[in-house]
């Protein structure tokens, strides 16, 4: 039977609207129609208990489907049920016109009742799911998800690049905090995530839904073989590229033009008294990130205290790290604002031309070494990943979050996520996600 | 068995923890201050990155009923039933007995009993007092029986017995027999396996930062009294005017107000920036013009298009942090050097906006004392295995890596309480 139930919610909803015409005007496309007070409350209740059977079409007329809702989607027995918002939609926004109001609820009951005609039953079904994640790792982050999975008792199959080993996560994640800290880190999650069955290769398939995926791996060894898991995160890792300007800088052309992420073993090779001159240089275009910028603040400031003179052309520093900013200064690192506009090799080093807006002037440096902050970028394979998954990307190239308010893991895909933003020090969450999605 | 955890904070970061470790099947007692939850986001209106309201996050539970968004707190304070939220609730105290935390916690008296309430509001219509409101920033009353916001979250009323006369006139009108004028204080006694301290932050009152007269006048403004003034729902519908009541035409914001700063917060704020280019978007939008003063912009990557919409908006950017705001003439006035042209400027406008900082709220209770680190923010794992802290509890952040923060340490809680493998 099709039943329409009015709540007169604390006997407001029946002052605004006329519920005796409602009654008469809804009596030919419902079955019985009754009107109670306070619905969601446990009075209410037991009287839907004792009105509604399973068999039953039920449309709520009541305050709003979200105080309502909840507490009647449990209680309700029948699977066909419309809620009609009468005080969010109608009432409140038709108080002088009781007439009016009383006729658009009408329209809005009666919308409920074909639609509750229109509703599919609810099926209930059962599909297996594979107590098993696969990850696609290059990130620091990808380990911590391993090695986190493990603790809790979930098989793992962490996939690689190719040709990657222990010191390519060192080498690959460097910029994200000090190289001893990183060290030790990486050495702790390797040894946690040991348990994960490891494969160097790529993914080549995928087919199936959250909870049961098959996958296709092609292994760097040319076996190619199939499987089956329930959840798959992404954590490839983010690429360091030459900024916009690094053609103008003549980097590749010039020994004298490095990318910050070459500065560190330059600075360690160099011998004590043998001091330089390092320019370095900011892209204006280009918006630095946290990690970024507390990469290049802890790098020239390791130059510096080598007694390098370093001067830093820049636009905006970000960092979570404030003392960062100040070490450098400390350090002796000269900030100048502004951007690089010309470039020249000479014999005596590389002339650098910068526009100082701070001055507003023109300034020339004569440097030994011009050192070019990278963009991170994401690695060449995440493009091509993203297509055989099926995941949407941003308009930078990574993977796109599929609410990036309260689902920072989540892919635009169910059942996938990812891991790995560029922050060692937290992880973003997963198990309990990938639970409630696949389970 | 069951364990027990009590998280300290029902903003997003303490909200989100609750809710994972309840659906992992532990016990969550969740401790909130205020009348309603959602801490600072509440304060701030319409939230970033996306843009929309703070509290009607259609993310959490992806239960559609096909039309209507379904807010997450909502459905928190009605869905769970291992999720005790104890609102206008403190800390008395904390004590450790053999492994096992007893939190003694002390709630004052809402006078309207959550399970009752149907929120049809007849009782704020029947109040006949009116006191100041004190979230409605170009004056506005509210009555002795209210709600805070709108749309916080319980929805329930409250009722602010120094204002009641207790004439009796909501208790009469409610036929549910929600209202108890007679309740009174109480308190309790947890025992918990584990304490999450999701504390949070808030935007400091800048009374104390010289140079910006902030005392003295009514149009040189916080963030957060900004978002109240285009709050559709707040006291001016949305309309942002002088403290006179003349429509604004023109409005200075200054980052940085005291952080970054040796003389007051030393540390960087971090969010903001990006909510000072949303309120930046939001006053474009208006037809209000905006120069925004700064060092540097800092905004993340998940937020950076607020940055391209402020500059495709035509919002002034001047790169200086301005030594003084003063008044002249009746209008706040900001004095600063522009360091690109190298000229001191003194911009007039209708309305000044300060960034203050965002100071935490931990050091604010005794009953935490031991667990304070650096600037009065915690580390995650403030003691080991058994006290963890997360969202801006730890260090100012945005929505997105609070909520990464509060899974992740939603994860290590339950390693942690239940053992791993």
């Amino acid at each position: 039977m099709k039943k329409l139930f009015l709540c007169t919610c604390n006997k407001t909803l029946n002052k605004w609207l006329d519920y005796a015409r409602i009654e008469k005007e809804m009596g030919s496309t419902f079955d019985a129609i009754h009107i109670h007070d306070a619905l969601c409350l446990e009075e209410g209740l037991t009287f839907l208990d004792s009105e509604v059977s399973a068999e039953d079409s039920v449309v709520i007329g009541a305050c709003t489907s979200q105080i309502i809702g909840a507490p009647m989607s449990k209680r309700l027995k029948c699977e066909h049920i419309s809620y009609v918002p009468l005080r969010e939609q109608v009432a409140w926004v038709h108080k002088d016109d009781q007439k009016g109001a009383s006729s658009k609820a009408s329209v809005l009951l009666h919308d409920a009742a074909i639609q509750v005609d229109y509703m599919d039953p609810q099926t209930i079904v059962e599909t297996d799911i594979e107590k098993k994640v696969l990850i696609i790792g290059g990130c620091i982050a990808g380990l911590k998800a391993a090695s986190d999975l493990l603790k809790l008792g979930v098989e793992v199959m962490l996939l690689e690049p190719s040709e990657w080993s222990r010191k390519s996560y060192e080498e690959m994640n460097q910029f994200m905090a000090e190289s001893s800290n990183l060290k030790d880190a990486i050495r702790d999650l390797v040894l946690s995530s040991k348990k994960a069955k490891t494969v160097r290769g790529k993914i080549t398939e995928l087919s199936g839904n959250a909870g049961l995926y098959q996958i296709s791996l092609k292994h760097d060894s040319g076996k190619e073989e199939s499987n089956l898991v329930g959840s798959i995160i992404v954590a490839t890792n983010a690429e360091h590229s030459p900024p916009p300007i690094a053609k103008m800088c003549r980097y590749g052309k010039s020994d004298r033009t490095l990318l910050i992420t070459e500065l560190p073993t330059l600075i360690a090779k160099q011998a004590a008294k043998d001091t330089k001159t390092i320019f370095v240089a900011v892209d204006p275009s280009h918006q630095l990130s946290t990690v970024e910028g507390s990469y290049l603040l802890r790098t020239i400031t390791q130059a510096s205290e080598k007694g390098n003179t370093v001067i830093l052309a820049h636009s905006d520093i970000s960092t979570k790290d404030e003392n960062l900013y100040r070490a450098a200064r400390k350090a002796g690192v000269i900030f100048v604002r502004g951007s690089l506009e010309k470039v020249k090799d000479s014999k005596k080093g590389m002339v650098c031309r910068l526009e100082n807006t701070l001055e507003s002037q023109v300034r020339e440096f004569t440097v030994d070494y011009l050192v070019l902050q990278t963009q991170l970028k994401p690695s060449r394979s995440t493009g091509q990943l993203a297509n055989v998954l099926g995941l949407e990307l941003d308009q930078n190239g990574f993977i796109k979050t599929r609410y990036s308010k309260m689902k920072p893991v989540q892919t635009s895909k169910r059942g996938i996520f990812f891991a790995g933003s560029a922050k060692t020090t937290w992880w973003p969450w997963l198990f309990n996600q990938s639970r409630r999605d696949v389970i | 068995m069951t364990k027990t955890a009590v998280v300290i904070g029902a903003g997003l970061a303490g909200i989100q923890v609750a809710q994972q470790l309840t659906d992992l099947g532990i016990v969550v007692h969740l401790i909130e201050k205020e009348s309603i939850i959602g801490g600072l986001s509440t304060h701030l209106g319409r939230v970033f990155p996306t843009g929309d309201c703070a509290l009607c996050l259609d993310a959490s539970t992806e239960i559609f009923d096909g039309q209507h968004r379904r807010c997450q707190y909502r459905g928190l304070v009605t869905e769970k039933k291992n999720l005790k939220l104890h609102t206008l609730t403190e800390i008395k105290s904390i004590s450790e007995v053999d492994g096992n935390f007893k939190i003694s916690i002390k709630s004052q008296p809402r006078h309207v009993d959550l399970d009752r309430c149907v929120v049809c509001l007849e009782c704020i219509e029947v109040c006949d007092v009116n006191t100041p409101d004190e979230y409605g920033i170009r004056g506005g009353t509210r009555k002795a029986i209210f709600r805070p916001i709108p749309q916080g979250v319980p929805l329930a009323p409250l009722i602010d017995m120094e204002h009641c006369t207790k004439c009796g006139k909501c208790v009469d009108i409610c036929k549910v027999n929600a209202i108890d004028l007679e309740e009174k204080e109480s308190t309790k006694t947890i025992k918990a396996d584990a304490l999450i301290l999701a504390t949070g932050v808030e935007e400091k009152v800048p009374l104390d930062f010289p140079g910006y007269e902030y005392r003295t006048s009514e149009d040189i403004i916080t963030h957060a009294e900004l978002a109240r003034l285009l709050d559709p729902a707040g006291s001016t519908n949305g309309e942002v005017t002088t403290s006179s009541g003349n429509t604004v035409s023109e409005v200075t914001m200054v980052l940085c107000v005291g952080s970054r700063d040796l003389d007051a917060a030393e540390y960087c704020s971090q969010a903001c920036c990006t909510y000072s280019l949303k309120h930046a978007d939001m006053l474009r939008d208006l037809g209000i013009d905006v120069t925004i003063c700064y060092m540097d912009l800092r905004v993340p990557k998940s937020s950076e298009h607020y940055l391209t919409l402020a500059r495709e908006k035509g919002v002034k950017f001047l790169r200086g942090k301005p030594d003084s705001v003063i008044i002249r003439n009746g209008k706040p006035m900001t004095i600063v050097e522009d360091t690109q042209s190298q000229k001191r400027m003194q911009i007039e406008s209708d309305l000044v906006v300060l960034a203050s900082p965002l100071s935490p709220l931990a050091d604010q209770n005794d009953a935490l004392a031991e667990f304070i680190g650096e600037y009065g923010f915690i580390s995650r794992v403030a003691k080991e295995g058994r006290v963890y802290a997360c969202g801006t509890a730890t260090g100012p952040t945005d929505i997105p890596t609070s909520i990464a923060e509060a899974n992740a340490i939603a994860l290590q809680v339950y390693t942690d309480l239940e053992g791993g493998v």
